[in-house]
């Protein structure tokens, strides 16, 4: 009559990926102990003395320049020019009431990840589709109900390799409807944030609105988490554009089609040879899309088998807006 | 032989000797694995959940001297709040983890064990039906002392409570929890995805 109230018993870690994990662990903490653009040891070594003197000049040099694009330490005078007139365009949109209590913001979005898979030692990359729907309450209550779409493949070769490994499964599983009551969806109330940009970056700055490592990588990060999955007031969005155009390292895409199709604009911070994309719309600085494209050779050659140019990530926001229920959905943007 | 201790192998991992990190997870990643399994009816979302613990954990922690003899509770702790906040942390943990992907398959191991996985996921998720009306402070105590075994005082440090809430907490929700099984036992038995449930509590 009553249901199963303990849990059933403690399985093993799965043991063929204990290794590749703790590698992965491990890399990932070295790689955080370099500084973000340190060549590769190895290649130094085989410098002579002199060549190697006059490669770290040219590489302080190079690095002199990309830390300081506009002379004092801010983004590049277009991605700046760009982002003013998106903080514009954001403080022009209409007012929105933030949810009430019993409301819920709701955001649709289409993501591709970019997974790898090992079989008989090869390597095959693809893209695990991700459909996700989440209902945030103001009080932390709500609903997040993922699905898993069918996969696809980097590159011909990779889904030849699949074929030729007899097309093993790779969907992840991902289908999943969860409820949270008050509280389980933690996130900042973006109506509760200043709209004034300096006191607003300040707060971004000190880590107080959300905890992370420090680092302007960071902070376009955290820009990203508040414009993403919150329904930001315009006050507020045109404070976070406002920040992001005097970021130092924030760059310039410029004019690009996102994964559904949308024009937008581009900006975007590259940190360990990754360019991370914000896309949105020129018009009303609504987040279109995010991205995130491998451009370079990674430092810490932890992932040689991704050719450069490979989109690790894409999602593409397809639907928000405040709504009264947990099954209410919206099909547009604001 | 003795095994090198958490304390030490901490220690090593501040220094600079990031393999010692490496030995810890060996060591704990399992722990805290099923717990978030528990915690989310998901073996895949788990182990996602587990490398962003760590990863946190040495980026929030590497800088302190581990007080504890166990890294255990301060790992718990820090699984809970990635369980609590997963919007970022699985944001954060493929950031991380992007240039590190993860391997699907090739785990005949595991393979012969999926039908047993299934089966706690289903059980675990028809669980998690009642468990999650609990408020969630209640559902970490018990999660912590009651599922994953861990004593008072480790609760309440990884939890960074007293003792004494500690104490209260559990006997409320071991309350709560018998009594929404008992009363809604019949109808959720029949679920098995968790579903959607009233924001405002009976």
């Amino acid at each position: 009559m009553s249901i199963q109230q303990t849990p059933p018993p403690e399985r093993d870690y799965p043991a063929a990926r204990l290794e590749l994990r703790t590698q992965q662990l491990v890399a990932r903490i070295e790689s955080d102990q370099r500084p973000n653009q340190e060549r590769s040891s190895r290649r130094r070594s085989r410098l002579s003395f002199a060549v190697a003197a006059t490669a770290a000049a040219a590489a302080t040099a190079i690095a002199v320049t990309a830390l300081l694009p506009a002379g004092s330490g801010g983004p590049s005078p277009a991605a700046a020019a760009v982002l003013r007139h998106a903080a514009r365009a954001a403080a022009k949109q209409p007012p929105i009431a933030p949810p009430a209590p019993g409301q819920f913001v709701y955001t649709k979005s289409e993501s591709l990840f970019m997974d790898t898979a090992v079989t008989n030692g090869q390597r095959i990359n693809y893209y695990e589709h991700l459909t996700r729907e989440a209902w945030i309450g103001a009080d932390g209550s709500g609903r997040i109900r993922e699905a898993d779409g069918p996969p696809s493949f980097v590159t011909s070769a990779d889904e030849d390799a699949w074929l030729a490994a007899g097309k093993p499964d790779l969907t992840g599983s991902r289908n999943s409807d969860r409820s949270f009551q008050a509280g389980g969806l933690s996130y900042p109330d973006p109506s509760k944030l200043p709209t004034d940009p300096a006191q607003l970056e300040q707060l971004i700055k000190d880590r107080t609105i959300e905890d992370g490592p420090p680092g302007d990588a960071e902070t376009f990060t955290i820009i990203g988490d508040l414009l993403r999955e919150t329904y930001a007031p315009p006050a507020v969005r045109s404070a976070l554009y406002t920040i992001a155009s005097q970021l130092p390292g924030v760059e310039l895409v410029g004019a690009v089609h996102d994964q559904l199709g949308r024009p937008g604009t581009a900006v975007a911070y590259v940190s360990h040879a990754i360019r991370s994309e914000l896309i949105f719309d020129p018009q009303t600085s609504a987040l279109l899309a995010e991205r995130q494209q491998v451009i370079g050779t990674n430092p810490s050659q932890v992932q040689p088998w991704v050719p450069v140019g490979t989109v690790l990530e894409s999602t593409a926001y397809v639907g928000s807006g405040v709504v009264d229920s947990t099954s209410a959905t919206v099909s547009a943007t604001p | 032989m003795s095994e090198i201790s958490d304390r030490v192998l901490w220690r090593r991992a501040r220094a600079g000797e990031s393999a010692a990190f490496g030995i810890l997870f060996e060591r704990h990643a399992a722990r805290i694995y099923n717990y978030c399994f528990r915690r989310t009816g998901d073996w895949a979302l788990a182990e996602d959940l587990t490398s962003v613990t760590f990863l946190l954990a040495w980026r929030g922690h590497h800088r302190e001297t581990l007080r504890a003899d166990s890294a255990l509770p301060l790992l718990f702790g820090i699984a809970t709040n990635v369980l609590r906040n997963q919007r970022r942390s699985l944001k954060r943990g493929r950031e991380a983890f992007s240039r590190l992907p993860l391997a699907r398959f090739d785990e005949a191991d595991f393979a012969e064990e999926a039908a047993t996985r299934l089966d706690d996921r289903a059980a675990m998720r028809q669980l998690l039906t009642v468990f999650s009306r609990l408020p969630r402070r209640e559902q970490d105590v018990l999660a912590l002392c009651d599922w994953s075994g861990l004593s008072y005082e480790d609760t309440a440090a990884a939890l960074g409570i007293p003792i004494g809430t500690v104490r209260s907490r559990l006997a409320r929700g071991r309350r709560r929890l018998r009594e929404l099984a008992a009363a809604g036992g019949p109808e959720l038995e029949a679920e098995i995805v968790p579903r959607p449930i009233k924001v405002n509590e009976p």
